[in-house]
């Protein structure tokens, strides 16, 4: 393979090194990040995360291929997943909002209501200064002001917040930057229907995998969470997972999730087997 | 998805096995750890990406925050470090995303090194320098780079964190390599172009 330059390697490890030593302003990031994990809102009936990138159109088929694979698969979610749910859902913010950054705390606190990781709900209340450098994440002012900006993101489809010094309440965020994110509406491209093919082929191998290797199908979600955090299929993934964990006998966390589903999704169509998949063991 | 070359990783810290089903306190004791490992990578990584310099502490968080809501089901089959990336690499892509629509011009990294002032910080114009160069590289092949060359990730690493086949990253990493080969080149000439008084024109 071809081996870079000296003059080219050099530019790489004093730029790299550079980058380090310039870098991330760890205690502010943190205040904010902590503020941030502290302003979501309690998980309860929200209006659906919508995060659908594509027009309806590739919406529709692909999520149509998904849904009527998962029944030729004999794997009974329902339908699942983001088919109904996109196929209702309104695009106005979804596109703006699943192309953009994760908005300060919309998607995160979205995406832990549907996938729980047992921590919803109590870092809102506290948001002990546990972090590296004794950061005072418990700032109300930087709470209120993260919880602000929640609001605002939701509004104008995907800001974030910005942390302006140790503890302090992060700014939102200048509106130049914000202003111009509102002009997002370029769904439906090709690199979106690609990603959502991406989406749909993660999520199936994983329900296939379901019933002869559960483990490999939490690795193969692990994977689809990572690289789709907000991704179109949250649903569908969150229910594997669920069917997934309790096949693997870790019922507690199976019912936590299964919970979190049912508050996240109170008309998923998968809601029922999600619900009991820890309670009745799978049929040999 | 192929058998992952990864599985020799060492595991996550057990910190991230733990985070999950405990008490909220210690979910965000286990992102600090997470944290404090990892935020200057996460950050470096997210710049070199090409996330606008005013906002990548705005990923940064992103990134930590997807962290600290998956940090409990991380199977940490993959090694830790590797998957930061992947959630790095998606935020990076849909700042970039955003970036591209944006009307006004990016906070861009500075394109001419040259023009650097005298007094600025040897550090930042090696970074600048950097920057100016990785943006002449699509984003294809600058994931790659900034993957393999920056980050020092394996190609089989990379290639888990791209959701690429292991010989697709080399023969993108060997197109990036010639690319930012070719941009050091440019620079170097117009370097000396410009260091020349006009009197040789």
């Amino acid at each position: 393979m071809t081996e870079l330059s000296e003059e080219a390697r050099r530019i790489l490890d004093e730029g790299a090194e550079a980058a380090l030593a310039e870098g991330s302003s760890g205690d502010a990031n943190w205040a904010a990040l902590t503020a941030r994990v502290a302003a979501a809102p309690p998980p309860g009936p929200l209006p659906s995360p919508n995060r659908v990138t594509l027009g309806a159109v590739g919406k529709l088929v692909l999520l149509s291929a998904l849904v009527l694979g998962g029944v030729a698969g004999g794997v009974a979610l329902g339908g699942v997943a983001g088919g109904g749910e996109a196929a209702s859902e309104p695009s106005s913010r979804t596109d703006a909002e699943t192309i953009e950054p994760a908005p300060a705390s919309v998607g995160v606190e979205a995406e832990r209501r549907e996938l729980g990781d047992g921590a919803e709900g109590r870092e809102r209340a506290e948001a002990p200064a546990t972090g590296p450098n004794d950061a005072d994440p418990d700032d109300a002012a930087a709470r209120e002001a993260a919880a602000s900006s929640d609001l605002e993101a939701r509004a104008s489809d995907g800001a974030s917040t910005e942390p302006t010094g140790e503890g302090e309440a992060p700014a939102k965020r200048p509106t130049s930057a914000r202003s111009s994110r509102s002009s997002s509406k370029r769904a439906g491209t090709i690199d979106d229907v690609d990603e959502l093919a991406e989406e749909e082929r993660l999520v199936s191998a994983a329900r296939r995998e379901l019933q002869r290797d559960p483990a490999a199908a939490l690795r193969r979600l692990d994977t689809y969470d990572a690289r789709y955090p907000h991704g179109v299929l949250a649903q569908e993934a969150a229910a594997t997972r669920i069917l997934a964990l309790c096949q693997l006998g870790r019922r507690d966390q199976g019912d936590r999730l299964a919970a979190d589903f049912a508050r996240r999704w109170p008309d998923a169509p998968a809601l029922a087997r999600v619900r009991g998949a820890c309670r009745e063991p799978e049929a040999p | 998805m192929r058998a992952s070359p990864l599985a020799t990783e060492p595991a996550p810290p057990t910190t991230a096995a733990a985070a999950g089903s405990t008490s909220g306190n210690e979910g965000l004791s286990a992102l600090a750890a997470v944290y404090r490992d990892h935020h200057a990578y996460v950050h470096r990584v997210l710049g070199r990406l090409g996330v606008p310099v005013d906002l990548v502490d705005d990923a940064l968080q992103d990134v930590f925050l997807v962290v600290h809501r998956r940090l409990g089901e991380f199977e940490g089959r993959s090694a830790l470090r590797t998957w930061l990336f992947s959630i790095a690499l998606r935020i990076a892509r849909k700042y970039r995303a955003s970036a591209a629509r944006r009307p006004e011009p990016l906070a861009a990294p500075i394109v001419d090194a040259r023009e650097s002032p005298e007094d600025l910080a040897d550090r930042r114009r090696a970074l600048a320098l950097l920057d100016a160069l990785l943006a002449q590289l699509s984003d294809d092949r600058r994931e790659v780079l900034v993957l393999c060359e920056i980050e020092r990730l394996s190609a089989p690493e990379a290639a888990e964190v791209l959701g690429l086949k292991l010989n697709t990253v080399y023969s993108r990493l060997r197109l990036a390599r010639q690319d930012f080969e070719r941009a050091v080149q440019r620079l170097q000439a117009r370097e000396q172009r410009l260091a020349r008084p006009r009197r040789s024109a």
